[in-house]
């Protein structure tokens, strides 16, 4: 995996733990348009993913949006901890205001009813 | 038979004391698949891991019935925990003798004494490397807690594995897995190739691909890699 597309690798993965086998990443893009972030993820959501979207978190969280969206449509799975750190994000927004889900598949949307997560987020089919 | 949600967070607390680096992992994810059985109160509990084939094969388990399981889906290539492993999704059965999804293994599943499952993928890197299932020999409605209670025992099988990888000591089992993840990258590119091919859909092309690997008797991944290379030839 540090072959010479390691630069691509560098900025989709996780850090140095990422581990073996990394032939396919998540993406995570921010889109900053004035007052809204929109993270606009792409691919599956687990541990081994988890320090990348907590690292795009905090530069999303930086600007101090008024809104945060999270583009979840492109996502096929995601795990309990990945969905904890999604629902908590609303802790960075002014206001308390809530994170909003965009278009989340059924799996997804499964985890955060069950969970009991989507009472702090706002779910937008 | 309902599943306590304070049972589960007290199971999960004390599953959370074990220190895996000091704990050969075998014995660790025995110790969830114990744990799972005890709290669910159903009649089998396992955690299933994929091979270099993609077949999930038994890493522990707490009842005579999930070998079952393993050998059933193995040979009707089909059945729930498959399902849950290929769609990356819960899957639940709550009675497989009016179960419409998996007609072969259902009819030898029953004979077996299991009736009901409920299956969750193991997710590491993108893609499932193995499930863990609960089994019950009579029809169950599995309740919200339940299917919560399994995603949580799913997480902590997760982090295990995620240990195992990373660990130092490459045991039989991160071996398997380990080629497991190497072969998957070439069986997704075969699958690529013949989604953009024959029109398929990604479910169709891996069932084409298994096909021909149990027809010609050979490795999933060599005919994957063969597919690929025959698509880059005609390319070219």
């Amino acid at each position: 995996m540090n072959g010479p597309d390691s630069s691509e690798a560098h900025r989709n993965g996780p850090p140095e733990s990422a581990g073996p086998a990394q032939d396919r990443r998540v993406t995570i893009e921010l889109e900053t348009r004035p007052g809204i972030t929109t993270i606009v993820i792409r691919g599956e959501l687990d541990l081994v993913t988890m320090p990348y979207l907590a690292a795009r978190l905090a530069v999303a969280l930086r600007d101090r949006p008024g809104r945060l969206v999270f583009d979840l449509s492109g996502t096929q799975f995601m795990d309990c901890g990945s969905a904890r750190l999604i629902a908590d994000a609303g802790h960075g927004l002014p206001g308390g205001g809530r994170p909003v889900i965009r278009r989340p598949r059924p799996g997804v949307r499964r985890i955060l009813e069950l969970t009991g997560l989507d009472a702090h987020c706002e779910i937008e089919p | 038979m309902s599943v306590s949600m304070q049972d589960v967070r007290h199971a999960l607390d004390e599953l959370g004391q074990l220190r895996f680096g000091e704990m050969r992992v075998e014995e660790a994810m025995h110790q969830i698949v114990q744990t799972t059985h005890a709290i669910f109160d159903v009649d089998g509990a396992g955690l299933m891991l994929a091979d270099v084939d993609h077949h999930l094969l038994n890493a522990a388990v707490s009842d005579e019935r999930m070998r079952h399981l393993e050998e059933l889906q193995i040979r009707h290539q089909e059945g729930p925990c498959i399902a849950a492993f290929e769609d990356k999704a819960l899957i639940r059965a709550e009675d497989l003798t009016q179960e419409a999804r998996w007609p072969s293994f259902c009819k030898h599943a029953v004979t077996r004494g299991i009736r009901a499952v409920l299956a969750s993928p193991i997710p590491y890197n993108q893609d499932a490397v193995g499930v863990v299932a609960v089994t019950s020999e009579d029809r169950r409605p599995w309740s919200a807690e339940a299917e919560l209670a399994l995603l949580a025992f799913t997480d902590l099988a997760a982090l295990l594995i995620a240990s195992m990888l990373l660990g130092e000591h490459q045991t039989e089992l991160a071996a398997q897995l380990q080629s497991a993840l190497n072969s998957r990258a070439i069986i997704e590119q075969a699958k690529g190739v013949l989604i953009g091919q024959q029109g398929l859909t990604a479910h169709d092309a891996y069932a084409q691909l298994r096909l021909q690997a149990r027809t010609e008797r050979r490795k999933l991944a060599i005919v994957s890699a063969e597919v690929v290379r025959n698509a880059i030839r005609a390319d070219s």
